[in-house]
């Protein structure tokens, strides 16, 4: 089979032009149409929700479905939302905010410093460190989960902040990341010349390193952050203070609820409307960052 | 001097702490554990590997990882060839691309939890959002939640979730081609599709091989999208392994059983990474 691309003088100078002008319009116009219709796929229920927290309670089981209805009762939702159980949704919401903000500072933080230690240093026991690591990336997070809640209940941890930030702190994602990072960003000759100044490996490491990595920090920042809003199992098995619950947990809770009580209605449009208000952080976040967050995720696939 | 050696040291002590803590004696305690069996409150008697050959002939377990397995055939497949789809259609210049490339990537923003509300409470009939329309196109009443259909309604959801995601990733490894060789191949006068399909895809195999990794990574670990379907519908506890995990540590309390399972689970997933890597060939690094 011809395998080259290459088309003879005739076909190059224009008399097979205008044939393949046209298909190749009518080919671009169905890839349009085709990417068209898929984003409405990804839009339609982020759409649906929209419209449904508008609906009041009986409106949402008139069975319209996709369309807005002629009464918009979205300020009556979000206003039984905040009230509902002595404000709790709020609560859950700053704890969400709680989790997510404190996971991704102590995780960079700590990530940070070992792949410092890790890019700019040679020790006895590094590469032994590193494998660990990278062994650490293959095992599946999920299966982790049971014996990280038998570990919690070991150390008292079981139905506290602690439990659920400590074990999604250690994150060998993120210390992979900072020494591949690292590695590329911070050029070995500044450190040399600031020790042969005389400043300590300390004061270094804190005057030097932080503009040059910023960026990476900020990165990963972002995506422990979003790991952590969207993170559910560890604090369903962790947590069963209805206080200090993530917004994720807290309206699967209502779900459940919503299912089992035979008055259910009026708390499927609670979890609706609860379900819009915890996307709107999360949307916001992403549109303002997004660059930095398409960027990271992409340094950190094809870091692996 | 001593202050250099040591220095190391001290930066990466925190972390091998909490990793330590977190992530090394769980998986030890769990091990620990799963030797053991506790009849009544606090008698706990070891029995050797005796969870584990438990494990290994608890039919429910090995259902639920077979159906993932299936599972992961058609909605792996599904979404890597959408993703991979996508992201050679925004990065061949496609009018509107940024547009698409963020809205495909949207899900990414909303938790498993949500999406997997939004689809449950979509497919529910009582609310007719989407039924009505699929039972006018199919001719029949249509229930999305029903016992056959639900596992396709949970790929419709994880694919909905991950697709923009795996694009990422994809597009990232297309931003290493270098530009000459697409120059080359314009002038030799090859359209866009052949460039796409015969010069960047065989490109980004490697990439596409790491999406394909993290997607049956994640399909055995499935969990969130059938706990949140199962207050909508009847799914059975042992739907997936993670769910049998959890079914049997909380509703049962049968902790040592279920640290066996987790274990197994984990290196089911492990060797099953690891056949895939070496049947492409490439280390496990």
């Amino acid at each position: 089979m011809e395998d080259s691309p290459v088309l003879s003088g005739a076909a190059r100078t224009g008399s097979v032009a205008p044939i393949r002008g046209w298909m190749h319009r009518l080919g671009t116009a169905l890839l349009q149409v085709v990417l068209g219709v898929m984003a409405v796929y990804f839009l339609l229920p982020v759409y649906w929700l929209l419209v449904s927290a508008t609906k009041s309670d009986t409106a949402l089981f008139a069975g319209s479905g996709l369309w807005l209805s002629a009464h918009l009762a979205l300020g009556e939702n979000l206003a039984d939302l905040f009230s509902q159980s002595g404000d709790i949704f709020l609560r859950w919401i700053a704890n969400s905010i709680f989790y997510s903000g404190s996971v991704a500072v102590l995780g960079t933080a700590l990530a940070g410093m070992t792949g410092y230690a890790l890019s700019m240093f040679e020790f006895r026991g590094k590469s032994g460190i590193l494998y660990g690591i990278l062994t650490s990336l293959m095992v599946p997070s999920a299966a982790l989960v049971v014996p990280i809640f038998l570990m919690d209940h070991a150390l008292h941890l079981i139905n506290t902040y602690w439990g659920v930030i400590l074990p999604l702190a250690a994150s060998p994602f993120g210390a992979f990341f900072m020494y591949v990072y690292m590695r590329g960003a911070i050029p070995p000759e500044l450190l040399d010349a600031a020790r042969v100044d005389g400043a300590s490996e300390w004061r270094t490491m804190w005057s030097i390193v932080p503009h040059l990595v910023s960026p990476g920090l900020a990165t990963l920042l972002l995506l422990l952050f979003i790991g952590t809003w969207n993170n559910f199992f560890l604090p369903l098995v962790v947590l069963s203070n209805e206080n200090i619950f993530p917004v994720s947990l807290g309206l699967s809770v209502w779900n459940a609820t919503a299912g089992a009580a035979s008055e259910g209605h009026a708390v499927y449009s609670l979890v609706i409307t609860g379900a819009l208000v915890s996307v709107v952080p999360l949307v916001l976040l992403f549109f303002v960052a997004r660059r930095y967050i398409m960027r990271g995720l992409a340094f950190g696939g094809l870091v692996m | 001097m001593r202050g250099r050696k040591l220095f190391p040291y001290l930066c990466l002590s925190p972390f091998i702490l909490v990793m330590l803590a977190f992530f090394v004696f769980p998986v030890a305690y769990a091990l620990y554990l799963s030797a053991f069996s506790t009849r009544g409150l606090f008698l706990s008697v070891f029995v050797g590997i005796s969870n584990y050959v438990r494990v290994l002939e608890a039919a429910s377990f090995w259902v639920a990882v077979l159906r993932m397995v299936y599972f992961g055939f058609i909605q792996v497949t599904v979404m890597i060839a959408l993703a991979t789809f996508f992201a050679l259609a925004i990065d061949s210049q496609v009018l509107l691309s940024n547009f698409y490339r963020l809205v495909y990537f949207l899900p990414y923003a909303i938790p498993g939890v949500v999406a997997a509300l939004m689809w449950g409470y979509m497919y529910a009939p009582s609310f007719g959002a989407l039924t009505p329309l699929l039972s006018r196109l199919m001719g029949h009443s249509v229930n999305l939640l029903g016992q056959g259909v639900v596992l396709y309604s949970i790929a419709n959801v994880v694919t909905w979730e991950w697709t923009g995601y795996n694009m990422i990733l994809l597009l990232a490894g297309l931003t290493s081609v270098s530009p000459t060789i697409i120059d080359a191949a314009r002038v030799d006068g090859a359209s866009d599709l052949q460039i796409s399909l015969r010069i960047k895809l065989p490109l980004i195999r490697h990439v596409v091989l790491l999406t394909l990794v993290l997607s049956i990574i994640g399909t055995l670990q499935l969990f969130s999208e059938p706990y949140i379907f199962s207050a909508l519908t009847t799914i059975s506890p042992t739907f997936s392994p993670n769910l049998d995990i959890y079914t049997t540590t909380f509703s049962y309390g049968n902790f040592d059983y279920a640290a066996a399972m987790a274990i197994v689970l984990g290196v089911v997933t492990f060797g099953a990474t690891y056949a895939l890597l070496r049947v492409t060939r490439r280390g496990a690094v």
